[in-house]
């Protein structure tokens, strides 16, 4: 299965940039053990977003869109799928992907203080066969309301498994996207396989 | 451009006393098949059946209504089911054919799926067993295995291989996830095993 990435930059003035479709260069950790327990029923630990020891069993990564700071009431108000910082993240390290990396390395909180960024919801489409392929897609939109410009530096996904939240999908930007105020990034992910 | 996710395969033949025959190429398997991308956007996604219903064309060849929304913890957390299939069952878990159609991303069945027993053209199924996952500086990886013994008598000949999920919620189904046709076919005389190591790997 191949794993792709799109990044799209609509800038405040209207202007749309366009980066070239990139595979995923990592799947992490997490994500094969998750995949484990569901295929073999056998649990395995892995480390979840806070490095605690954790058996993910399934993910959902399909979050509405809101701030970080409303998500605690969200979490005992909700359905706990709704966590606000699971599917597509973002962030600002650049450290190089390790196969045993368990977070981002600094994920941008949603949000419009300064350094946040607003988190839309994941939107998933249905799979779409041309054979010889058969894929399915993932976009989140963001909004740079800050005040300032945010460089992005990387991205990944973070998947909810149980009350936990799981670090699946991690990518390092090889060129950083820098967003000024007032301009949206949509970030699409592509799920495909090939037969 | 490489995998994200890729499986392998690879066949060990021995004989009635466990000296292996034949060590086979490790070969990296075709073709994950549409209801594995399919299975994976219900969980992902969490679809709702009562408000986006989502079907999945079973082994069977029956299209059919699966849900995750409501039932999360059925959903995946069940005590049997996935690949894990017990000795003897042919439903789910890894399986051999012996037919070497084509493989195409709508396959939904082996083409021709060997039967578990003693009779002519049949095998004998054991446990699906598995490796931990395990990880290094280079990715993650798990492996599933199983073995198919053939006392039926007669050669049996394998074309094709297979894996099958056993989806519990809301009711048994079996749907295909990955299917390929041997380069080479495998032909088991009398009394010969035939092991199957399914290798799902990610690198970074």
């Amino acid at each position: 299965m191949k794993l792709y990435y799109q990044i799209s930059q609509i800038k405040v003035n209207g202007k749309t940039v366009k980066y070239h479709k990139t595979r995923s260069r990592s799947f992490v950790k997490a994500y094969m053990y998750g995949m484990f327990y569901q295929l073999s029923d056998v649990t395995v630990a892995t480390s979840d977003i806070a490095n605690a020891s954790r058996n993910p069993t399934y993910y959902i990564f399909n979050a509405p869109g809101g701030h970080d700071a409303v998500y605690a009431a969200f979490f005992y108000m909700n359905t706990f799928t709704q966590v606000a910082k699971n599917g597509i993240v973002i962030g600002t390290g650049n450290t190089a992907v390790a196969s045993t990396d368990y977070a981002l390395e600094t994920r941008i909180i949603s949000g419009v203080a300064s350094g946040q960024i607003e988190h839309f919801s994941n939107i998933f489409t249905n799979v779409a066969v041309a054979a010889p392929n058969a894929s399915f897609t993932v976009n989140r939109i963001f909004r740079n309301g800050s005040g300032g410009s945010i460089t992005i530096k990387e991205i990944g996904i973070y998947a909810l498994s149980g009350t936990y939240t799981f670090c699946i999908v991690r990518d390092v930007l090889s060129v950083p996207v820098t967003m000024s105020d007032g301009d949206y990034l949509k970030i699409t992910y592509t799920f495909q396989i090939t037969a | 451009m490489r995998d994200s996710l890729t499986l392998y395969y690879q066949l060990i033949k021995k004989d009635s006393k466990g000296n292996i025959i034949k060590k086979y190429k490790k070969y990296k398997a075709r073709s994950f098949v549409r209801q594995f991308i399919e299975f994976y956007l219900v969980q992902y996604g969490f679809i709702d059946a009562t408000q986006m219903p989502y079907t999945i064309r079973d082994t069977s060849n029956t299209t059919q209504t699966i849900s995750m929304a409501g039932n999360f913890w059925n959903f995946w957390t069940s005590n049997t089911g996935g690949l894990s299939a017990p000795v003897s069952n042919t439903n789910y878990g890894s399986v051999v054919g012996s037919a070497d159609t084509a493989v195409t991303i709508n396959d939904y069945a082996l083409a021709t799926k060997i039967a578990h027993g003693t009779s002519a053209g049949q095998l004998q199924y054991s446990v699906e067993t598995f490796g931990a996952p395990t990880t290094d500086a280079a990715g993650s990886s798990w492996i599933a295995v199983r073995v198919f013994t053939n006392g039926s008598g007669n050669d049996v000949t394998i074309k094709e291989i297979g894996l099958i999920l056993y989806n519990q919620y809301p009711a048994t189904y079996y749907f295909l996830f990955a299917r390929d046709v041997l380069a080479s076919p495998v032909t088991l005389a009398n009394g010969e095993t035939v092991t199957l190591n399914y290798t799902f790997l990610t690198a970074i």
